[in-house]
């Protein structure tokens, strides 16, 4: 005899598992601060990579000016002016990064709660129909 | 309204029906306007540009998820920008790559619209993008449509000043070649004041639509064009950027039109598809097939007098209904059902 109301709870179950549970078993096989580090490294990464693109191609823009004042600046205050902006780019893009990610790893655990406690309640079905 | 609504299920019923050829089928569209518009517009590599590398690109990408073809787009737009001048491949490189870099990284998952923007940027109404992102995303499409925009916006310039581009293309001078393109994207007024208008526009729309109040997505709506107005001819009246009020206002009406028809169809509907699922336990292998219930039902005719002619006459009839209606189904949800699991 098929239980009706174990076969919805197990057809949500998969529907969900289907769409975003594997992603969130992904997600949750971190810890919190685990997870935020691996996305702040890649950030680090894009955001470098971004940054350098910038630098260069505010370079080639100001190409002419730089060439003309290259001897009247010091290379020590450029490369700190350039670290400051580094730092601050990299601050902010970081800051977007740990924002996004907690908001996306809280919504991923709670998802995962509410599946648990489907599959308690699953098991639950399955004693009483044992024990029937 | 009743017809309206009985108009609605008709053709959620129908999408339903078809999800699978239907989703096919307007991604097909969607991102074959965005080849011929990108064709159309900056079509200097004439293989790319012909018939049926257009199909074959638009009959690939339908398979493909948003972000891909975003990807595959942006890849044309740079082999045809290279066709035309190697500066302008690169400054359209440069530019995509930073957009890859910094927007999609955190792939806010309505990359559709930015598949989008061609579409309704050829039937005048790209201002129907924020408020349809404020409504159906969160306020992160005000990043995807200001991507659209500057893609747009280079596109546009580009086209514009192609012969100026391509005279230039024999000159030594890399370094001109180079800042004239940057000066078109970077001291183009029209394209920050869109953008700023985009992005109120989308982030006023979410705020509003979440509010406790009655009619709440109607306002939302209405509130986000009348600010998408505001700032444009603001911004036009102070800058001086080229942008065309009329057009825009001609924009912004359609667009308001567009969304309310949005938020009819869209507003408090379980949109969730047809599931086809199997799984298993101990005593069965179970293939279930989902299908979600239609919320609103035709409404059945009730019976409210039998007039006979002893009625008429003012003689009881012991059979009427008048005070009683016919039952009708109930297709209603319990609260359980709509908890998730």
């Amino acid at each position: 005899m098929i239980n009706e109301q174990r076969v919805s709870l197990m057809t949500r179950m998969e529907i969900y598992r289907k769409h975003n549970g594997r992603r969130d078993e992904r997600i949750s096989a971190y810890f919190m601060g685990d997870y935020l580090a691996k996305q702040v490294l890649l950030s680090v990464i894009c955001a470098s990579a971004a940054f350098l693109l910038i630098a260069a191609v505010y370079a080639l823009y100001n190409f002419e000016d730089l060439m003309l004042s290259v001897y009247s600046f010091s290379l020590s205050g450029l490369a700190g002016r350039i670290a400051i902006a580094y730092a601050l780019f990299l601050t902010a893009y970081i800051a977007v990064t740990v924002i996004v990610y907690t908001g996306r790893y809280r919504r991923t655990r709670r998802r995962l709660e509410r599946y648990y406690d489907a599959l308690d309640r699953l098991s639950e079905y399955y004693e009483r129909e044992e024990e029937l | 309204m009743a017809s309206l609504l009985q108009f609605r299920e008709k053709l959620i019923s129908f999408y339903r029906q078809y999800e699978n050829l239907v989703s096919i089928a307007l991604k097909f569209l969607v991102v074959l306007t965005a080849v011929l518009y990108i064709n159309g517009r900056i079509g200097y590599q004439k293989t790319l540009a012909g018939v049926l590398p257009a199909l074959i690109i638009t009959l690939l990408c339908t398979l493909l998820p948003a972000g891909a073809v975003a990807g595959i787009l942006a890849v044309m737009i740079v082999v045809h920008l290279y066709s035309l001048a190697v500066e302008a491949a690169l400054v359209g490189g440069i530019l995509l790559l930073l957009l890859l870099l910094l927007y999609f990284r955190f792939a806010p998952g309505d990359t559709m619209l930015l598949l989008l923007y061609p579409l309704c940027s050829m039937a005048g109404t790209p201002n129907v993008l924020p408020v349809a992102g404020g409504l159906l995303y969160s306020p992160a499409s005000a990043l995807t449509v200001s991507t659209g925009v500057i893609i747009n916006s280079f596109i546009t310039f580009v086209k514009a000043n192609e012969t100026a581009i391509a005279a230039k293309a024999g000159d030594e001078d890399l370094i001109a070649r180079f800042r004239f393109l940057l000066d078109g994207l970077l001291q183009n007024k029209a394209m920050l004041i869109t953008i700023l208008a985009f992005s109120a526009s989308a982030v006023c729309v979410y705020i509003i639509r979440r509010l406790p109040i009655r009619y709440a997505w109607y306002v939302a709506t209405a509130a986000g064009c009348v600010l998408q107005l505001i700032i444009i001819t603001a911004g036009e009246l102070l800058y001086d950027a080229g942008i065309s009020v009329g057009a825009s206002f001609l924009g912004v009406v359609l667009a308001a039109l567009i969304s309310a028809a949005i938020t009819f169809f869209a507003f408090n509907l379980d949109y969730s598809a047809i599931e086809n699922t199997q799984f298993e336990d101990d005593d069965y292998y179970y293939y279930v097939r989902a299908v979600p219930k239609v919320l609103y039902t035709e409404p059945s005719r009730s019976v409210k007098t039998i007039s006979t002619s002893r009625n008429a006459y003012g003689m009881q009839d012991e059979n009427s209904y008048a005070d009683q209606d016919a039952p009708e189904d109930d297709y209603g949800q319990d609260e359980e059902d709509n908890a998730g699991f």
